[in-house]
């Protein structure tokens, strides 16, 4: 029934394939992200994608000519922007460089916070910005998703072994005289992007996780680099999936439900994993 | 007096950490084929100094030329293989393959946005080889022992046919037997391969037998020449390993 609804509508199409482009995107970033223990930069960049959100609707009410466009171009302008700025302060407080992420974080939602009051924008609409949406996606929203994550992923696929290099040892890279701020920055606006465009469907407040739990699960099991990657993106596929479905048929918002999967395939891991080192400890131990 | 120039050239560094002077005028040459053990008191400027040599700090003066060419324009790192005294403190949870480890050796030279090349997989098994590691090749770094880690370093070191090796306490937490197997390979490179090798150890005992050269650094240059020189004044305790006593005049030049 939820096939042939998706047939059928093309608000629902749209979603469920942006749901899938995100699920392969997001976790790819996320190895990165976490390996780089980095996990809460898509946090404090969500958060300003919020005020760009907030900042789009604001100018809406004013400018007519605007209304037309999607809030995610503002969101997307605030979020490379800032990524931007996170790089500045992680430079100037090199000691502390954790300090960019509550910054950026704070001024974010304050920021959103002001324009949201200002656009008296408090109302439905912010809901599906914070938790996900079914029915957010338009054709035109899904192409632009669909463009900027095939570059998001050509590009990291041609600098993945700078990439694999740079999470594994920083230090390293910098000795074979990688071009290591550059590399920084071109990855910290892929992940700015690609902040701002899975916030249709995970939400504001949740895109995050979906950069950070399938990935969670999936160093927990994998051994090496590559498999560690394509079991984060198959988690975050399931997750997205699982959580569309779950939200198309309880009408909930979709943000939660892709979470709670993805916080329930994580669970799953670690006890699996528990067990299976006791297994093997009694056999070694029978032996 | 040899002929050749000098691989690495340090004239005259001094390096500050703010107000404290951790280098003052060092000034040394280091010719191909050698194998320097770097010595002294913790804080003495160890690995401030590989760190100068390898561009991970700013020179603030002197200069250091590497094969004759200044540092802030030398750019044929490959040339050059690290291996720091953090590679024994990397994430033990990151999901990488002996393999993926060793072959992120090459990125550099493979250069940006360009995939390995077809022999990447030849020389990756090669250089494990080299290291006796070739078994291991697609375990999980964090499920090896300390020693096999370094070997694993080592190998990323050298995939690239580095001419100098430049290693920065690489036994800390190794145990004694690894050690000694890691020595006997670090020679073997130096004297049948003759890679320049520069080694910052607390392990005098594991390294003596190695070296060609010694460098006692205690902020100032301590000693530089040869290790039986070097214990001879240590015996006649004109030379005491750790900090004080007295200061060998001037630096040589071997």
């Amino acid at each position: 029934m939820l096939f042939q609804s998706i047939l059928e509508y093309d608000f629902l199409r749209n979603s469920f394939l942006t749901g899938l482009i995100i699920g392969i995107i997001a976790p790819l970033l996320g190895v990165f992200i976490v390996l780089r223990r980095q996990s809460l930069i898509a946090d404090a960049l969500s958060h300003i994608t919020l005020s760009g959100i907030a900042a789009s609707l604001l100018l809406q009410r004013y400018v007519t000519a605007l209304a037309p466009f999607n809030p995610i171009y503002g969101g997307m302008i605030f979020s490379v922007s800032s990524a931007l700025l996170i790089e500045k302060f992680r430079s100037l407080y090199r000691h502390y460089e954790e300090l960019a992420i509550p910054i950026i974080m704070s001024f974010g939602v304050g920021l959103g916070v002001v324009f949201l009051s200002l656009a008296d924008g408090f109302n439905t609409d912010l809901f599906g910005y914070l938790f996900g949406s079914v029915s957010a996606v338009r054709t035109e929203d899904l192409h632009l998703i669909l463009y900027i994550s095939v570059l998001v992923m050509i590009i990291v696929v041609l600098l993945f072994k700078e990439l694999f290099l740079l999470a594994f040892d920083e230090e390293y890279s910098i000795v074979s005289g990688l071009r290591v701020r550059a590399i920084n920055f071109i990855f910290i606006i892929l992940v700015a992007v690609i902040v701002a465009i899975s916030m249709q469907i995970v939400g504001v407040l949740l895109v995050s996780s979906l950069m950070t739990l399938p990935v969670a699960a999936s160093i927990r099991l994998a051994k090496s680099f590559k498999s560690a990657i394509f079991t984060a993106i198959a988690f975050g596929e399931i997750s997205v999936i699982g959580g569309l479905v779950t939200a198309y048929y309880f009408d909930l918002a979709p943000g939660g439900t892709i979470v709670i999967i993805a916080t329930l395939l994580l669970m799953t891991v670690i006890v699996h994993k528990k067990y299976r080192l006791r297994y093997n400890y009694f056999m070694n131990k029978k032996k | 007096m040899k002929e050749e120039k000098p691989m690495i050239a340090i004239q005259h560094v001094s390096f500050s950490y703010g107000e404290e002077k951790v280098l003052h005028d060092i000034h040394l040459e280091i010719f191909p084929g050698s194998f320097v053990g770097v010595v002294g008191p913790n804080g003495g400027g160890k690995s401030t100094l590989l760190k100068l040599i390898l561009g991970l700090l700013p020179l603030q003066e002197g200069m250091i030329k590497i094969f004759s060419t200044p540092r802030e324009y030398f750019r044929e790192w490959d040339k050059i293989g690290y291996v720091s005294q953090k590679a024994n403190a990397f994430n033990r949870g990151f999901p990488a393959t002996v393999y993926e480890i060793v072959r992120s050796g090459l990125v550099k030279k493979t250069g940006l946005f360009r995939f390995f090349p077809k022999d990447t997989k030849e020389k990756v098994l090669n250089t494990l080889k080299a290291v006796d590691m070739e078994a291991y090749a697609q375990r999980n770094i964090g499920e090896l022992s300390g020693g096999q880690q370094q070997r694993v370093f080592i190998a990323r070191a050298l995939v690239t046919n580095p001419q100098i090796l430049i290693l920065d306490e690489p036994t800390v937490g190794v145990d004694r037997e690894q050690v000694e197997s890691f020595m006997t390979l670090l020679q073997k490179l130096n004297r049948e391969q003759g890679m320049t090798v520069i080694l910052v150890s607390h392990d005098w005992q594991a390294i003596k037998d190695s070296l060609t050269h010694v460098l006692h650094l205690n902020r100032t240059i301590r000693y530089f020449g040869d290790p039986k020189n070097y214990m001879e004044k240590q015996l006649a305790k004109e030379l005491p390993l750790a900090g004080g006593g007295n200061v060998v005049p001037e630096y040589t030049r071997i």
